[in-house]
C-alpha cells in the first residue's frame, strides 16, 4: 500500500464510523394489561365462551367514571392502577339491561426496568378479587401474574 | 452501525489481501525476517469516540469518553497494550433522568500480521485481544410511569456503583504518517462478562464499553499517536 491509500484508508474509514445512532427506540410492550374471558356451563357442564351481547366496563376512578364498551365480546383487557394495590371496576353484561356487578382487583405492584429506551413499567401479582353476584355466577383467579407478556392464561375467568 | 462495520472489515480485509501480494512478490526471494533494530513505546489518544459523542449528544442525552492508549514492542511483533480513560453519561428523557461517571481500564496484547520491510518499519496491521474494567457511579435515578387511565407514578431509584468486566477481539491498523507519529484505528468486539450485574437500570452508556444492556458491542475507534525509540 502507498501512503496516499492509506490516507484515503483511513480518512474514509472515520467519516464511516462517525454515523452514530444514539437513543434506541423502545420496542418493548410497556402496557400490562388484566385479561378477562367470560364463560358460562352448558347444561353437559362444559365450559363454553360466554359472549356478551353489549357489555360495559366501568373504571372507578377517585375523581370520575370511565366506561368501555364492547359489542359481542368475550375477551376483555383492563388497566390496573399502579398507584393503589385496588381497583374497581363495573360490569353491566348487557348495557340494554340495568343491571351490574362491581369487581374490585387486589393486586401487589412491582416496579419493572424495561429497558432505557422504554424506561420503566409495573408488573401485578393479583392476590385476590372481590364481586358482587347480581349477574355474574363466580370469578375466578387464573394467573395470578400480570406483566407486558400477551401470550401467558388470561388472568380472570368470570363465569355467567 | 453493523453495516458500518462489515465495511470496516471488508476493507480490513482488502489491506491484508495487497500487503500479501507484495509479501507474495517478496517472499519469491529468500530472505531472513527484518527484526527491529529500536525500542518502541506508542502514546496515543482516541480522538473519534470525544466527536461522535459530541455529534450524538442532544438535550437528552449526553455522553463522553477520553482515552488515552499505549503499546510497547515486546517481540519483533508482539505488542502489550495498556488503555484506559474515563467518561459519563447525562439521561434526561421526559421519563427517567439520571447521570453515570466511569473510569476504565484494558491490557492485552496485539500480533501484527505485517513483516517488516525495513527495521525500523512500525507499521502494523495487527488483531489483539482485551481484557476490560470499568468501575462506574450511577446518581440517584428518577423516572415516571405514563399512565393516562389511572395516573402516571413518579419515584427515585437508589444511587448505585458497579464494575463491568468484559472481553475483547480487536483489529486494526497503525500507519506512520510522519516519523514517530502513528494514525490508525481499532475495530473492536466486546463480550460483557458479569451482564447480569446490569439488570436494575443499566447505565445507557460506560465510556470504554457502550451500552451495558447489550452483552456484545461493536465500536470503532480512531487513535493518534506518538513512538518515543531507543
Amino acid at each position: 500500500m502507498t501512503k496516499k491509500t492509506n490516507y484515503i484508508l483511513l480518512f474514509t474509514l472515520f467519516i464511516m464510523a462517525s454515523c452514530s445512532v444514539d437513543r434506541d427506540p423502545c420496542l418493548l410492550p410497556k402496557t400490562t394489561s388484566l385479561r378477562v374471558g367470560a364463560y358460562q356451563i352448558d347444561t353437559s357442564g362444559n365450559k363454553i365462551d360466554s359472549v356478551l351481547a353489549k357489555p360495559i366496563w366501568i373504571a372507578l376512578r377517585p375523581d370520575s367514571l370511565i366506561g368501555s364498551i364492547y359489542y359481542s365480546s368475550s375477551k376483555f383487557s383492563l388497566l390496573l392502577s399502579s398507584i393503589h394495590d385496588s381497583c374497581r371496576y363495573i360490569l353491566q353484561p348487557d348495557s340494554a339491561t340495568a343491571s351490574f356487578d362491581t369487581l374490585t382487583f387486589f393486586y401487589d405492584r412491582q416496579l419493572q426496568f424495561l429497558s432505557n429506551a422504554c424506561g420503566y413499567t409495573y408488573y401485578f401479582n393479583l392476590t385476590n378479587i372481590r364481586s358482587t353476584y347480581n349477574n355474574i355466577d363466580s370469578v375466578k383467579l387464573t394467573n395470578p401474574e400480570v406483566n407486558t407478556n400477551a401470550n401467558t392464561t388470561e388472568h380472570v375467568q368470570i363465569y355467567f | 452501525m453493523y453495516r458500518s462495520i462489515f465495511k470496516l472489515l471488508f476493507f480490513v480485509l482488502l489491506s491484508v489481501t495487497c500487503r500479501a501480494q507484495d509479501d507474495s512478490t517478496a517472499a519469491e526471494k529468500p530472505e531472513s525476517k527484518i527484526l527491529a533494530t529500536q525500542r518502541q513505546l506508542r502514546l496515543g489518544v482516541n480522538t473519534s469516540t470525544p466527536v461522535i459523542n459530541a455529534l450524538a449528544s442532544d438535550s437528552l442525552s449526553k455522553r463522553s469518553a477520553y482515552e488515552v492508549t499505549l503499546d510497547y514492542a515486546f517481540k519483533n511483533d508482539v505488542y502489550l497494550v495498556l488503555e484506559g480513560g474515563f467518561g459519563g453519561s447525562t439521561i434526561h428523557y421526559t421519563d427517567l433522568k439520571y447521570n453515570t461517571n466511569n473510569s476504565y481500564a484494558r491490557i492485552g496484547i496485539d500480533k501484527s500480521m505485517l513483516q517488516r520491510l525495513f527495521p525500523n518499519d512500525w507499521d502494523m496491521l495487527f488483531v489483539g485481544v482485551r481484557y476490560g474494567i470499568g468501575l462506574i457511579n450511577r446518581s440517584e435515578a428518577t423516572f415516571s410511569t405514563n399512565d393516562n387511565f389511572w395516573g402516571a407514578t413518579t419515584g427515585t431509584i437508589p444511587a448505585k456503583s458497579m464494575t463491568a468486566h468484559w472481553a475483547e477481539l480487536n483489529a486494526g491498523m497503525r500507519v506512520e504518517l510522519l516519523k514517530h507519529l502513528f494514525a490508525g484505528y481499532n475495530i473492536r468486539a466486546k463480550f460483557l462478562a458479569n451482564d447480569k450485574a446490569f439488570r436494575e437500570l443499566p447505565p445507557a452508556y460506560v465510556a470504554g464499553y457502550g451500552k451495558v444492556e447489550k452483552s456484545t458491542v461493536f465500536d470503532f475507534n480512531f487513535y493518534l499517536c506518538y513512538a518515543l525509540r531507543w
